[in-house]
């Protein structure tokens, strides 16, 4: 094991080597310096060349900049935006420079060392002063406070162009040493940077503005930050405090529509199970491409990714969607999302607690077809069908008359509004030596089906991040945290009831006397309210440990050499109890009144009794990482790692059951009966481990010209030996464009241009395909007794290995009007290569061969994203909107084909050369109005009146699978915005999200048991009567074979969150309670839909993946408070 | 200040040795990405460990397709004697709508395109492919060769069933006997066998099955040597039928004689009450060569007997197989006389009076009954007569149409009615009444108006999830030999010999002998075995293979079409006593609602799957009259 570390710690740092030599190799040229020293000069011995037309003063300051070692302070206040300059200059000296636009703009300029200090000229003409080495240093001393007047801990105080600084303390304040002429500036994260002349002052308080802008300034990339001017790559990151303007339970709902090129679908919704789809950039292979969760430095740390992470933990969330992920290399082809969660800072002890109740009421129900005019399409589909129909004139009076009612079973079974509560508090602060933060929050969730309180999910969050300052270099990071989810469901789950509810024949009632105690069993299914009647449940307790501890030595006298290491420990274990018990539903005598209780069974493979799961797995990582950072002359900033990583994953299940019991009293194991034919048990494990080296280099000069390199190699244990190895490169290059001299600095605050390129992995494919292996089945009965089954699992495939995918990706960023107006464009392209498939198409049946998946599938996959946004404040008023859209397309360039014998029909079917999800389909053309017409044409042997008429694609007359053809279903388009704003104590956020293209197709079909169908198809559907109608005749209707009938483009745009909030701070009675700042605020998620096309048809909500019947996407409308102590 | 540094330094190396140890705790494992899975055997495990070979071997067993594949009865429901119906969302059978491949195999409709839904392809040669490498990778094995010289003969038997269920579908199929290589790909593509390749095939396997299992025990559920008998007798019978002996050759009858009679020598004997073999009691009875028994954790859930055969009324049963009036009339008066015989004494409108014994075992019909049925959790029982109607109209659901003449029934405009009855539908509140309409709801199931009774288990419930219902599934059974015996017998011209086999057959059921000849014989033998062996998977290809498709699953199915309750003329025929019901009578022709037939001779051989011949590189030949 020793020997081992050893050789990968040398392995290692052959990486950075590398990498450092190959960036030396190509960067030497830029090294080379203009600039001599000018430090001692005194301004009337420079001499320099300047021309001017029509140039701002902001960009003469720039150009003087450029050509010597002297930078401007100015506030940007004191300039004139408008004014303009034209001279020319020959060899002049820079005094006489200076003199010359003192005396053309009304500034005034103080040269103290390297820094020429502006001001406004009081005086008449020019005013020009120098300060070389003589001043007199003083000492000042002063108070920074932030927005609110509060002390600012930890900002930093530094004479400008010195290395002489200090960080201000707990109160913030702060003692200095100065020269009595020097400029201080004043930074801290979040705020924007201010600027102060000493000017033989001894006192300097500075209270520091917000900066909206700075905010977003530190972007966190794959190991490591980077400021977003820096960057080289498509990545976008989001605040944590977005996250929580949304009050779902679910953090990833939270961000939907935020980020371009973030795709996140809500399918489900109900309590506990409503975890999104996530998909960067859309799909570049047909298999599992989502995208790679890693927190906090810890790759796949939650298996339900950020669903359950407690929002207010969040410092920030990045999106790493182009070649940069390759630094994550072996599951990040789908893109990485990284999360960081939030630190300690030094400060005093910060106390904050969140409130939020909400009510939840569904965003909308399916309009499904009433009693009449269910009766009306089943009959006329009988009708049709030469069959008799169902309901006689008889039936449908008791409905016409009012005798009876029709009842909507969607309705009948929804108990509303449900409740939604979440309550945080969070404690932070901290001292040189200890930061902390923690945070412990619950939030739980009720159902909407009525009669249910076993459905139900409550989650709890505890975290604990410290950092110790140990010693001079040495710094320790120990984060512990802690996460609980406990979701109840009836025996049936999540939304089956839901599904059934929705398909209920609306003539039968679902309570006897509307009593919801009572509930019938509709049309002779199951009841989902008598379900949940039933003592019956499904339980799941899901825990997760998770401790890391890391270390970082600055090593001394290096300027800029670390060490660092974590090792991170994940414990997952899931508790599922799953009682089954009959249930029963009522039934009441027309005649006697007399109300019965009647047991049913339940449906699908349950089995009475009690069934305890228990799984666990551990996830260990370890970290190695060697680095150095510095920066040469001033210019050269290099940044290099080199790292090894490995992973562990180890899981084992535990399953107990017993399946008869006398009494469901208590359901637990014990408490079935003894004989021991009723015992079950089974259990297995598994085992999976990764090995990883990595490094990365980054340049840059002057922030203006960057470059990085990054290098990964992964080992996969579930590949052979030789096999294992996958190597991901990447590189990336940006140009700050708006820093060359030539760029209108008045109009363009910020252009970049970056490009990137690099290969990333994938390995989620079924592991250990290179063995030859057997599993465990059911055997045969052999004399009365159940025998062990062993069946092979499958052809090995010794060469089965890594699945590569491309990534290139070209961005601009661009910003104007001095930052207020922000644009970003990206172009992407991913070719996906040795893609994990199955040649289950070509390779005959009869071959009997169980194949395994094999490196043979290419893909691409290209599209655009664009972010604009704009931002501004007026006063007390400061408002931001901003806008995304993103749109992706990919093409199948290879697939495994079913061989066909026509070539014209193989060149429309084959699945190569169309894009991922695109499926056979027949092209509907009409209905068929008449028997005769039926007959006409190309046509199929079933066609009647009422069918569809289909294209006959290949010609020969026939209507039959060969005219089918590829469809794509695929989303075209995702867009969101948002708006916030902020006045005096207000603050307001809107977020809207839209998609365009993705398809549905609603069936049309009715029938007598759990046969209803939306009443738009009711009243649509051909008939005698109505042979224009829109939708074919119910029921059978076609060949059999699905067609691209009923298939609508899905289109919808939502106002998906609105938070509104008032904000009291520095107000004496709350003092005297200790309170800082109190925020009280309403907000609302899924608000109400702007458009969608499919209002017309009744469907449900169109983010939901059925038509008919699911648990509903909910509204939620919010109160909250937020307080800091 | 260097003794702060070098103390930082130290302690960052502890700390990190620290961190490793305690995440490495295999400290002693010496490559980290060297994993041996724990969720599977390897192949060298499996072939050395003779329980784990043996597990193997079970596991394959499953590959025989069970008689509830495609239905429950295997394909008799697109016969003559039987009506298949869908079980379209769970509970209720559509007459329209047939399983797919139902439809389009009567409605002629079968094509290389959709015949994967009539009939298995794929995983018969999965089965054949485990097989075959389990043939491959047992060679060199440390087991006892006695032990796998019994294996051998299990995976044999299977293979050959295999195969021999393939051609009786599809004729000659390609005759696989070794792994494939999945990498070479030109080796992938190859030919169709012919028929009598591959049956001579399942005769030479059966011929080593034979030995190889010779000292098997005989344990029920076991392959033995007189199921590889069984197989081989019965191949030979199929390879000397009219369908693949079109010249007639006598010799394929004199082998399929001598098969049989190895058969019929072999111990097995006649069970004396035939209606009970089916059930798990008598599960080790003489009559069973070979079955597959099924328990709760064995069986396909749903698909048990009970739960696709039980009379449907209300959710309570899928009655997924409806006798039809073919069927019925096949079965002759209790004296031996056929129905239409001039003085049977054969009334249509008492049509269950005097008939043959297997005709009150095989047949629910309106009427009949009462019959004892359970909630599906055992708590409730109550008894039940099949149905009658009240109203004229066969179809319809409106049950309560003028005239209200069924005391039973509520008057719509007063709601007086003497039977309670619940608004949910599905059951009745008394112990000792009918169903409210036809056994079944909403009155569409029993479009025969029959309901099956072979293997219904009244004495359990219909099913559940845990409990251990009857769950057989017979493969071969002696009485098929005494009957393929006499179709032997015949023939050969022997008709004599021919009826002491069937007679025997009849005489078990207290049916008087035989007394026909000649053309008249041959139509007994028939009809003797579709009732003898009905649900048992055995008339769709004796249908084949006799080649009389056209007047058999060509003509529409019949049935009683209307039953009518005078409840002028009360009655006490049917009932329980107490109850009160009126006289019934029928009206017998073609059912209305079922999907159009049309026969054509192709249909004796199903067309070989589209993809597989493009895969096979067009080297597999389409059977004759079907596209490509």
């Amino acid at each position: 094991m020793k020997f081992k570390f050893i050789r990968q710690l040398l392995l290692m740092s052959q990486f950075a080597i590398i990498g450092f030599l190959v960036q030396c190799l190509t960067f030497t040229f830029l090294l080379a310096s203009e600039v001599d020293a000018q430090k001692n000069q005194s301004i009337e011995n420079i001499y320099l060349t300047l021309e001017m037309k029509e140039a701002s003063i902001k960009d003469v300051f720039t150009t003087i900049e450029g050509k010597t070692s002297f930078s401007f302070a100015y506030k940007r206040s004191i300039i004139e935006k408008n004014k303009r300059i034209s001279a020319s200059f020959e060899q002049e000296s820079l005094a006489n420079l200076l003199r010359y636009i003192s005396k053309n703009t009304g500034l005034s300029f103080k040269r103290v060392d390297e820094t020429i200090q502006v001001n406004k000229n009081d005086s008449e003409g020019s005013f020009l002063e120098e300060f070389i080495d003589v001043l007199a240093d003083v000492e000042i001393s002063g108070k920074i406070t932030d927005e609110n007047g509060d002390g600012l801990p930890g900002a930093s105080v530094v004479a400008k162009g010195t290395t002489t600084g200090t960080t201000t303390d707990l109160d913030g304040n702060y003692k200095l040493t100065v020269s009595e002429q020097s400029l201080i500036t004043v930074s801290f994260v979040g705020y924007k940077t201010s600027e102060i002349l000493v000017n033989n002052q001894s006192v300097v308080d500075v209270q520091m503005e917000l900066d909206a802008q700075q905010l977003e300034d530190i972007v966190v990339v794959g190991y490591g930050t980077q400021k977003k001017t820096e960057l080289t790559s498509a990545i976008v990151q989001i605040e944590g405090s977005m996250a929580t303007k949304t009050p779902s339970v679910n953090l990833t709902n939270s961000l939907q529509g935020l980020l371009p090129g973030l795709n996140i679908v809500q399918t489900a919704a109900s309590p506990g199970f409503s975890n999104p789809v996530i998909n960067i950039r859309g799909s570049n292979t047909f298999r599992d491409n989502a995208a790679l969760i890693v927190i906090d430095g810890v790759a796949s740390a939650d298996f339900e990714g950020l669903n359950r992470l407690n929002p207010n933990d969040i410092a920030s969330i990045s999106v790493l969607k182009d070649a940069s992920a390759a630094i994550y290399g072996m599951q990040a082809s789908g893109g990485v999302i990284v999360v960081t969660t939030k630190r300690g800072e030094l400060s005093k002890t910060k106390v904050r607690i969140t409130t939020s109740s909400s009510f939840q009421s569904p965003t909308r129900l399916p309009k499904l077809a009433d009693a009449l005019s269910f009766m009306k399409a089943l009959n006329d589909k009988e009708v049709l069908d030469g069959l008799s129909p169902t309901y006689s004139d008889d039936d449908i009076a008791e409905f016409t008359s009012g005798r009876k009612t029709s009842t909507n079973w969607m309705k009948s079974y929804l108990d509303l509004p449900i409740y939604q509560g979440k309550y945080d508090i969070t404690i932070s602060g901290g001292t040189e030596e200890v930061k902390y933060f923690v945070s412990a929050s619950t939030a739980n969730q009720n159902s909407a089906l009525v009669n249910d309180d076993k459905f139900k999910n409550d989650q709890n969050n505890i975290r604990t991040n410290l950092d110790f300052n140990l010693f001079e270099g040495l710094e320790m990071g120990l984060d512990l945290s802690f996460r609980s989810k406990t979701s109840r469901v009836n025996t049936y789950g999540t939304s089956a009831g839901l599904d059934l509810a929705s398909n209920m024949n609306p003539t039968f009632e679902a309570f006897i006397d509307d009593d919801i105690n009572l509930p019938t069993n509709g049309d002779a299914y199951w009841s989902p309210v008598a379900v949940s009647l039933s003592e019956g449940f499904q339980k799941w307790d899901t825990k997760i440990y998770n401790g890391k501890v890391n270390l970082k030595y600055l090593i001394p006298n290096t300027g800029g050499l670390y060490v660092s290491t974590f090792i991170s420990k994940i414990h997952t274990s899931t508790f599922r109890k799953n009682l089954v018990t009959p249930y029963h539903y009522f039934g009441k005598d027309l005649i006697t009144g007399e109300i019965q209780k009647i047991p049913s069974i339940l449906a699908g493979t349950w089995t009475y009794g009690v069934h305890d799961y228990f799984d666990q797995n551990v996830r260990n990582t370890l970290h190695v990482q060697i680095g150095y950072d510095h920066l040469f002359n001033n210019a050269h900033s290099v940044t290099v790692f080199a790292a090894y990583q490995d992973m562990t994953f180890k899981s084992n299940n535990l399953y107990a059951g017993r399946t008869e019991y006398n009494t469901y009293a208590i359901p637990e194991l014990f408490a079935g009966v003894a004989d021991t034919d009723f015992f079950k048990n089974d259990g297995s494990s598994s085992n999976v481990a990764t090995q990883t080296f990595f490094g990365r280099a980054s340049y840059d000069y002057k922030k203006k010209y960057l470059l990085t390199f990054n290098f990964r190699a992964d080992g996969s244990a579930i590949f052979a030996p030789s096999k294992r190895w996958g190597y991901f490169p990447g590189v990336s290059a940006g140009w700050l464009i708006s820093e060359e001299e030539f760029m209108p600095k008045n109009i363009f605050s910020q252009v970049k241009l970056r490009a990137s390129w690099g290969k990333l992995g994938n390995d989620r494919v079924n592991p250990f395909q290179f063995l030859s292996a057997y599993g465990i089945t059911n055997g045969a009965v052999i004399d009365n007794a159940n025998t062990q089954g062993l069946n092979e699992l499958g052809s090995p495939n010794p060469d089965i290995t890594w699945e590569v995918a491309t990534s290139s990706d070209i961005g601009m960023e661009m910003s104007f009007l001095d930052n207020r107006l922000f644009l970003e464009f990206d172009y992407f392209k991913v070719l996906t290569e040795n893609i994990l498939a199955k040649k289950n198409f070509s390779v005959p049946d009869y071959t009997g061969i169980i194949l395994p998946d094999q490196n043979i599938g290419t893909m691409k996959n290209q599209g655009f994203e664009l972010q604009l946004g704009f931002r501004n404040r007026i006063n007390k008023f400061s408002y931001k909107i901003a806008g995304n859209v993103a749109t992706n397309k990919n093409e199948i360039t290879f697939f495994d084909e079913v061989p066909n014998a026509d070539p014209e029909v193989a060149a429309y079917q084959n699945l190569t050369g169309h894009a991922l999800g695109s499926p056979l389909l027949l092209h509907a053309v009409g209905i068929y109005k008449t028997d005769d017409e039926a007959l006409e044409g190309a046509t199929y042997s079933q066609a009647r009146a009422g069918f569809l008429k289909y294209e006959d694609k290949n010609g020969d007359g026939i209507i039959n699978s060969n005219d089918r053809y590829r469809k794509n279903l695929n989303s075209e388009l995702k867009y969101g915005f948002q708006f916030t704003a902020n006045y005096a104590g207000f603050d307001l956020a809107m977020y809207f999200n839209g998609s365009y293209g993705d398809f549905w197709q609603f069936g049309n079909d009715f029938n007598i048991t759990h046969g209803n169908n939306l009443q738009y198809v009711a009243e649509n559907s051909f008939n005698l009567e109505n042979p224009n109608a829109e939708l074919p005749k119910s029921g059978q209707n076609s060949i059999g074979i699905a067609s691209d009938f009923n298939m609508q483009t899905k289109s919808w745009f939502r106002f998906k969150t609105l938070n509104l909030g008032y904000t009291i701070s520095d107000n004496k009675l709350l003092s005297k309670a200790h309170i800082s700042k109190f925020r009280i605020y309403a907000s609302a998620d899924n608000f109400f839909m702007v458009f969608n096309n499919m209002d017309k048809y009744g469907a449900v909500d169109p983010e939901l993946s059925s038509v008919l019947g699911a648990y509903p996407m909910m509204s939620t409308y919010n109160l909250g408070v937020d307080i800091t102590f | 200040m260097e003794k702060i540094k070098n103390k930082s330094f130290l302690m960052f190396v502890s700390l990190i040795t620290i961190c490793i140890c305690i995440l490495n705790t295999s400290c002693e494992k010496d490559t980290l990405l060297d994993i041996t899975p724990t969720d599977r055997f390897s192949e060298d495990v499996v072939f050395n460990d003779e329980n784990l070979a043996q597990s193997l071997v079970y596991n394959t067993y499953e590959s025989l397709r069970r008689l509830t594949n495609p239905a429950f009865g295997g394909y008799d429901g697109i016969t003559d004697i039987m009506l298949w119906s869908r079980n379209i969302s769970g509970y209720y059978p559509d007459p329209i709508n047939f399983q797919d491949g139902f439809r389009d195999y009567i409605h002629g409709d079968i094509s290389p395109d959709n015949v994967e839904n009539f009939a298995g392809w794929g995983s018969y040669y999965t089965s054949i492919a485990t097989i075959n490498s389990y043939f491959e990778k047992i060679e060199g094995s440390t087991i006892d060769p006695d032990k796998i010289k019994i294996m051998n003969g299990e995976m044999r038997f299977i293979r050959a069933y295999l195969y021999f269920d393939l051609i009786r579908l599809y004729g000659g199929v390609p005759l696989v006997t070794t792994s494939f290589d999945f990498a070479d790909e030109e080796s992938l593509q190859i030919g169709r066998n012919t028929y009598d390749e591959v049956a001579n095939f399942v005769v030479s396997e059966s011929n080593l099955a034979i030995e190889e299992l010779a000292s098997a025990p005989e344990v029920m559920g076991k392959i033995t040597p007189i199921a590889a008998k069984a197989l081989k007798a019965r191949m030979l019978l199929y390879m000397a039928s009219p369908l693949n002996n079109p010249g007639n050759d006598m010799s394929k009858w004199s082998a399929a004689e001598t098969a049989t009679m190895a058969v019929l020598n072999s111990g097995k004997s006649l069970t004396l009450d035939y209606t009970q073999i089916p059930f798990k009691t008598n599960y080790q009875s003489d009559e069973i060569i070979f079955a597959r028994a099924y328990n709760a954790t064995s069986r396909i859930y749903q698909s048990d007997i009970n739960f696709m055969l039980w009379p449907s009324f209300g959710g309570l049963g899928s009655n997924h197989m409806m006798p039809t009036q073919q069927f019925a009339d096949m079965f002759q008066m209790a004296d031996g006389q056929r129905i239409t015989d001039e003085g049977s004494g054969y009334d249509p409108q008492k049509f269950w009076e005097n008939r043959d014994p297997r005709f009150y075992s095989s047949i629910m019909y309106p009427g009949s009954g009462p019959f004892n049925f359970k909630y599906d959790d055992g708590t409730v029982q109550f008894r039940r007569q099949q149905n009658y109607e009240s109203i004229t109209d066969p179809t319809g659901v409106s049950w309560n149409t003028e005239p209200f003449v069924n005391p039973n029934y509520p008057d719509r405009n007063t709601g007086v009615r003497t039977f309670g009855f619940s608004m949910a539908w599905n059951f009745g509140s008394d112990g000792f009444t009918y169903a409210d309409k036809v056994f079944g709801w909403p009155g569409k199931n029993a479009i025969t108006r029959y309901n099956v009774l072979k293997f219904i288990d009244w004495n359990n419930i219909r099913w559940n999830t845990t409990s251990d219902v009857p769950q057989m599934q017979l493969f071969f059974r002696i009485t098929e030999f005494y009957l393929n015996m006499a179709e032997i017998k015949i023939a050969l011209g022997q008709e004599a010999e021919a009826k002491i086999y069937l007679d025997q057959v009849r005489a078990r059921s207290g049916m008087p002998a035989l007394t026909s000849s000649g053309v008249q014989l041959v139509e007994d033998y028939r009809k003797e075995r579709a009732i003898e062996l009905h649900l048992e998977d055995h008339r769709f290809f004796d249908i084949l293979r006799w080649k009389i498709g056209s007047e058999t699953i060509g003509q529409p199915i019949e049935g009683i079409v209307e039953s009518f309750m005078d409840w002028s003329v009360l009655t006490h025929q049917l009932n329980e006593p107490g109850g009160a019901f009126g006289t019934l009578s029928f009206t017998f022709g073609s059912i209305a609602n079922q999907y159009p037939r049309n026969w054509d001779d192709k249909l004796y051989r199903l067309p070989i799957p589209a993809s597989e011949i493009n895969r096979s590189g067009e080297k597999i030949t389409q059977n004759e009259g079907y596209n490509r």
